[in-house]
């Protein structure tokens, strides 16, 4: 059920963060990005991606990905291919700096699994969780678990999230994943083409019962990739942007949360 | 005047070339091309809109030709009997795949040149067979492979003819 638990990141040991303000004085920034979506397939995001983690994010004593931040992952046996290991080796560069980077699963790569994590040396965040930074109680989700009203979708999300069987898909051989994968990402692509409904998106009742149970005046969320600052009755709702610099025009971004307040921010 | 034949009868649409001239050239040269011909109304939701052009039947994905720049600022509205491309995440992808609404789709319409608010290009409207649209909307439907809202029975568009 609801998932909470107190982080301790190097970068917010130092700053005496979520701790309910320990030290105050002390805060660097957090920066939360999601919905990257990297794939070898884009590289102008990719370098978009490593500008971020090895420039921007010296500013910040955080960095929290909410969420597929690969198109897909089908087992931490990737981290074999040198694109990977390369995104992996980037993300560590992180913690060597006193950054922490904190990692939440997306509907795409929820099999992020430990291995992944001890090479970025990333922490692994529940979705839901709630955090407290610079005195604001703050609910964090991927955001796909707040599209209540897609049925078809929270049928398919239980039982991809379901260990047993996640443990028979990664008992598989790598190439038949790969083709799985392929496979539904090209379909995914064809299904692409439409108006969406409304309903694709998150809903009023998903959201108030995310601000009740994580007792948050805040959310931060992706997934809908419909950037945006929404007035709650629950609290401010921040959607983060997705990245995609390869295709159409040019998208991404970035929030910054410090003691100054909450501050969406383009790309550098 | 555009008309498309589909086992469920005819429904003929005006096209509106001096709001949408782009869309309606586009339009016209896949119906010249044939390229409709067999194409299914593949996603059909009902209090929505019915969506065709691109599927052949079986969920076969048609070949198409460069996207198009997306008019939906036009100042034709997303209401019920208008047509309208469909596209990608990108404002500006739309190719072959276009829809009908079968209601006023505010959500749809043009509001501003962003991601979020370029909308969905109106482009005309149905003039005769709005019956048609509404006998298809009611077909029942259901998921085949990835994709949702498919008619369990082919509604297909048997031809697309221009009418002088």
């Amino acid at each position: 059920m609801w998932q909470e638990k107190v982080l301790h990141g190097l970068g917010m040991a130092a700053a005496g963060v979520p701790g309910e303000g320990k030290r105050p004085h002390a805060a660097r920034p957090f920066f939360f990005i999601s919905d990257l979506h990297l794939s070898e397939a884009i590289p102008r995001t990719v370098a978009a991606f490593e500008h971020f983690i090895s420039v921007t994010a010296d500013q910040a004593d955080s960095v929290f990905i909410l969420g597929d931040l690969f198109e897909y992952w089908i087992g931490d046996d990737m981290l074999a291919e040198p694109f990977f290991a390369r995104m992996a080796a980037l993300m560590h560069t992180l913690s060597e700096r006193g950054i922490a980077l904190y990692i939440m699963h997306g509907n795409r790569d929820f099999l992020l699994g430990k291995r992944f994590m001890k090479a970025t040396g990333a922490i692994w965040l529940p979705d839901p969780i709630a955090i407290t930074a610079f005195g604001t109680r703050i609910a964090l989700a991927h955001g796909d678990a707040l599209c209540t009203d897609d049925r078809g979708y929270q049928f398919f999300r239980r039982f991809a999230r379901n260990r047993l069987a996640q443990l028979l898909f990664l008992a598989w051989p790598f190439r038949w994943r790969r083709a799985l994968a392929e496979r539904m990402r090209r379909k995914s692509e064809a299904g692409r083409e439409r108006p969406a409904l409304p309903k694709y998106d998150v809903t009023a009742k998903g959201v108030a019962t995310l601000f009740k149970r994580a007792r948050a005046n805040a959310i931060i969320h992706g997934h809908t990739h419909r950037p945006a600052r929404h007035q709650e009755p629950g609290g401010t709702r921040w959607v983060l942007p997705d990245w995609e610099l390869d295709h159409g025009k040019p998208r991404g971004g970035y929030l910054r949360v410090d003691a100054e307040g909450f501050r969406m921010l383009p790309l550098d | 005047m555009v008309e498309l034949h589909t086992n469920h009868g005819v429904i003929k649409l005006e096209l509106n070339a001096e709001k949408a001239p782009k869309t309606v050239a586009n339009f016209l040269n896949y119906v010249k091309n044939g390229h409709y011909d067999g194409t299914v109304f593949h996603r059909v939701i009902d209090g929505f809109m019915i969506q065709g052009g691109g599927f052949e039947a079986g969920m076969k994905q048609k070949p198409t030709e460069a996207p198009i720049e997306n008019e939906a600022n036009n100042g034709l509205k997303n209401e019920r009997g208008s047509i309208a491309m469909a596209r990608t995440n990108d404002p500006h992808s739309a190719s072959a795949q276009f829809f009908i609404n079968v209601a006023d789709n505010d959500f749809l319409n043009h509001s501003s040149p962003t991601p979020q608010g370029w909308g969905y290009a109106v482009f005309g409207k149905v003039v005769e067979g709005l019956d048609v649209v509404d006998k298809i909307k009611s077909v029942k439907t259901g998921s085949k492979g990835f994709h949702q809202d498919v008619p369990v029975d082919d509604v297909v568009i048997e031809k697309a003819v221009v009418i002088e």
